[in-house]
């Protein structure tokens, strides 16, 4: 049983790292404040689960498919968005988030509403399929993947002009580089991931409704790029850890359950004002390089 | 012949920031141009850039017409600036600052999935050119150190430095010595000397004479726009017009 | 439902939004960051008035005024202990929607904790309502559309005759000079927060007089106050009130066509299309795009 439950949280931790990494791609590294992260979450998890359930599609393409779509999302609200000021993409992407969630609910014949999806099939490879100990291994792969590859992204020329744009994006369409370009390229791929992350969550839990995709679930994510530090794969690896246990005692209090997700909202909001009136860098943020350099 | 300026005119709500502008800038030279507050000569980079277009005039840049190009279209044709406040990134190392400038072709997405071989090769290539840039301006131990924990000269250097490494043939530059001791402008002044022997063109904007006097090969003086004087230092040191622009330009 | 029955509902809902739409707007013209807080603010009127009314029996125009005072108070503590600590650290635009969406939660979340998830009512009776023309209006709704009403002549005037008013306008437009010309930004910033405040609580208890209260109403409300302000196109009180009704009456007028499920996805879609095809909003002077590329 408590075994059963470390497998849960870890599989938990490992989906939260996706998400917070791909969030901190397009958030930490290039400076666009998405806020509606969750609805490419919510995407990637729908699309996946459906294919599954009305098509039987596997979830080895399921699962692209979700980061696709997600992805072609980012696009349709990078168009617009992206060439005005920043504060125009945070609204846009909670109202996304909120236009998302809108059709999981509506939208009956084809989500269920707020029955939600049930019966999502576990992932089979080669006539073996991935029970919760396997799902582990599955989970590990794909966030030590995802990481990797943002790790490699963030590290490369490419990555240089997306913090060039987040520290001062006129001096670098000076130095001839298209912003815009470079903006958008680093919110789909963001998304993509985060369709990703989706996918592997519905067929984990097997059963997905709206109420998963909320935006409160936006908000503990970019909580777990503030609290581990923006723009560090690393921070964003220890703020999915900590902001995934953190509410789990909370659990065991005998309080009925509306007051424990009312206690879970306030401790990631605390944390999230506290981390960025007292440490805006975060405990593992790229800026703490001020002092291993400073003179 | 590297850049000619013909009659080049900007209005801005009725006040003529630049009139009638005529100059022209020799190859593997310094000129300078100076004027009192309010010449216009900072228009005139801008006008040069693209930042902004002119009411009037053309602009020749080695046989290139530069009115009408975008500023990224410019500088893709060898014609690099520097601003008059430092304009470095503060979070980014003095590396990856000096690397922005001369990577271009190697930030695309796509190259990254499809072609990372080249990546790193010409990655590794502008490191060490680069390096080379900042050995030249004296600051080599700094790669590593983000731009903001620079001091100012540093800075200042690592915006020099970075304007070489463009590998521009003309470089614009809008007051390098502004706010800077004298240690350092003399520094300065002798690596932009070094750099004009290694072949290129160099455009100054400068208030501070004593560098301007002993660096140029020609000065321009702007006053109201128009180009009222130019000439080798020593000329221009003894022109009665430029003395009562300075004189009337201090007047207030 | 007739048609102008859509129409009288557009207008109400409209009004609340356009309420939040100015409250909105003031900080973000005055102190220049995008603050989701008025959407807590707003709730926390709502439930505040209803605590003072229901709970302890008060009448309801003392509980009311109550209701505004423990809200102002609230936004000056936000102000004093979240983003004055920012703003002097000069932080972005950026950090101070983020610390708000905190904000936001960590009141809602009380409140939540505090009433439960349960909706309430403020149990008014229920009065028979006039009909006209062919639609029904409540007593409640009259006194809802005249409240919003002399609310922003009352604004407008504010900031267009008084010496305040005007000082605020000069922060709005640049600070530094402001200060310069012996304006206290200090005690401007507060005052600011003061009204916008008391602004979101007005709304927010008069939607509690028309409708339920619960804890979650102020999340779509402050999201299509911004919508509001985005079209209208932040900028002044007027251009936050044709936002607002815009709004209130395309998302009424848009469910007789659509399921009223998708209510609340209307306000979006009207606000990418401005997006993409009109992003100063319909009275917007300043052009607030960047020249990127």
């Amino acid at each position: 049983m408590i075994e059963a439950y470390f497998i849960h949280l870890l599989i938990l931790i490992g989906i939260y790292i996706i998400l917070a990494a791909s969030l901190n791609l397009a958030m930490g590294n290039t400076g666009l404040l998405n806020v509606g992260h969750v609805a490419f979450y919510a995407i990637g998890a729908y699309t996946s689960a459906l294919l599954a359930l009305n098509l039987n599609i596997p979830f080895w393409i399921g699962f692209l498919a979700g980061g696709i779509l997600a992805a072609l999302f980012a696009l349709l609200i990078a168009i617009p968005t992206l060439k005005l000021r920043g504060d125009y993409l945070a609204i846009a992407t909670l109202g996304l988030a909120v236009v998302v969630e809108s059709i999981l609910r509506n939208w009956t014949s084809l989500t269920r509403g707020p029955l939600g999806l049930p019966g999502i099939p576990k992932p089979a490879l080669f006539g073996m399929t991935f029970n919760n100990n396997s799902y582990l291994i599955l989970v590990i792969i794909f966030s030590v993947i995802t990481c990797l590859i943002i790790y490699y992204i963030t590290k490369s020329p490419f990555g240089r002009v997306l913090k060039a744009i987040r520290e001062d994006e006129l001096a670098a369409a000076s130095l001839g580089k298209n912003t815009t370009k470079y903006k958008t390229q680093a919110l789909v791929i963001s998304a993509f991931f985060a369709g990703i992350a989706g996918s592997l969550y519905a067929h984990y839990i097997n059963f997905i409704d709206p109420t998963t995709f909320s935006v409160l679930e936006s908000i503990l994510i970019i909580s777990m790029i503030i609290v581990g530090g923006l723009a560090s794969v690393k921070g964003a690896v220890i703020g999915a850890v900590i902001l995934t246990l953190l509410p789990e005692p909370l659990r065991f209090l005998p309080i009925p359950s509306f007051a424990i997700g009312a206690l879970r909202q306030i401790l990631y909001a605390l944390l999230l004002v506290i981390i960025l009136i007292k440490r805006p860098q975060g405990i593992w943020g790229e800026f703490t390089k001020q002092k291993e350099n400073g003179a | 012949m590297v850049l000619k300026v013909t009659n080049l005119e900007k209005d801005f709500g009725g006040i003529k920031a630049v009139n009638n502008c005529n100059f022209e800038i020799k190859e593997n030279k310094i000129t300078t141009l100076i004027g009192p507050n309010g010449a216009g000569k900072t228009t005139v980079f801008n006008l040069i850039t693209g930042l902004i277009k002119p009411d009037k005039g053309h602009i020749h840049f080695r046989g290139n017409h530069l009115v009408g190009l975008k500023p990224y279209k410019i500088a893709r044709l060898g014609l690099t600036r520097t601003f008059q406040l430092i304009r470095l990134f503060p979070k980014l190392t003095a590396m990856e600052n000096m690397l922005l400038v001369r990577s271009n072709e190697l930030e695309r997405f796509k190259d990254l999935i499809f072609n990372p071989k080249k990546i790193r090769h010409e990655e590794n290539l502008n490191k060490q050119r680069c390096m080379e840039f900042l050995e030249l301006v004296g600051i080599p131990e700094k790669h590593n150190f983000l731009a903001e924990n620079l001091s100012f000269g540093q800075q200042k250097l690592l915006e020099i430095a970075r304007a070489l490494a463009t590998e521009s043939p003309l470089i614009l530059l809008d007051e390098p010595v502004g706010g800077v001791n004298p240690k350092l402008r003399d520094k300065i002044r002798n690596i932009l000397i070094k750099i004009k022997e290694q072949g290129r063109t160099l455009l100054i904007i400068e208030h501070d004479m004593n560098f301007v006097m002993k660096i140029s090969d020609k000065v321009i003086v702007l006053d109201e726009g128009t180009v009222i004087a130019e000439g080798p230092p020593k000329k221009i040191q003894n022109n009665k017009k430029v003395l009562d622009a300075y004189l009337g330009g201090n007047k207030k | 439902m007739a048609f102008s029955q859509l129409i009288i509902n557009g207008l109400i809902a409209g009004a609340i939004y356009a309420l939040i739409a100015s409250s909105f707007s003031l900080i973000f013209n005055i102190i220049k960051f995008m603050d989701l807080s008025p959407g807590a603010i707003f709730v926390t009127a709502a439930f505040s008035a209803y605590a003072f009314n229901v709970l302890f029996g008060l009448h309801f125009l003392i509980a009311l005024i109550l209701a505004i005072t423990v809200a102002v108070a609230l936004a000056l503590l936000v102000n004093l202990i979240v983003y004055q600590p920012l703003i002097k650290r000069k932080s972005d635009s950026f950090t101070l929607l983020l610390a708000s969406f905190g904000v936001f939660l960590i009141i809602t979340g009380f409140i939540l904790l505090i009433f439960g998830a349960e909706v309430r009512t403020f149990g008014l009776p229920i009065t028979k309502g006039y009909e006209l023309l062919g639609f029904i209006i409540t007593k409640t709704q009259i006194t809802l559309i005249v409240t919003s009403i002399v609310v922003f002549i009352g604004l407008q005037l504010f900031m267009k005759k008084t010496k305040l008013g005007k000082a605020m306008r000069a922060m709005a437009d640049n600070k530094q000079v402001a200060s310069g010309i012996g304006i206290n930004v200090k005690k401007i910033t507060n005052i600011t927060f003061i009204i916008s405040a008391a602004l979101a609580a007005i709304a927010g208890i008069l939607v509690g007089l028309e409708q339920n209260i619960d804890h979650n109403m102020g999340f779509l409300v402050i999201l299509k106050g911004l919508t509001a302000s985005v079209i209208g196109g932040i900028g002044n009180v007027p251009a936050a009130l044709i936002g607002g009704l815009i709004i209130g009456l395309v998302e009424n007028i848009g469910i007789w066509y659509l399921p009223s499920g998708y209510k609340d996805a209307i306000a979006f879609v009207i606000l990418i299309i401005f997006l993409i095809f009109r992003p100063k909003g319909i009275f917007g002077v300043k052009t607030r795009e960047e020249t990127s590329g």
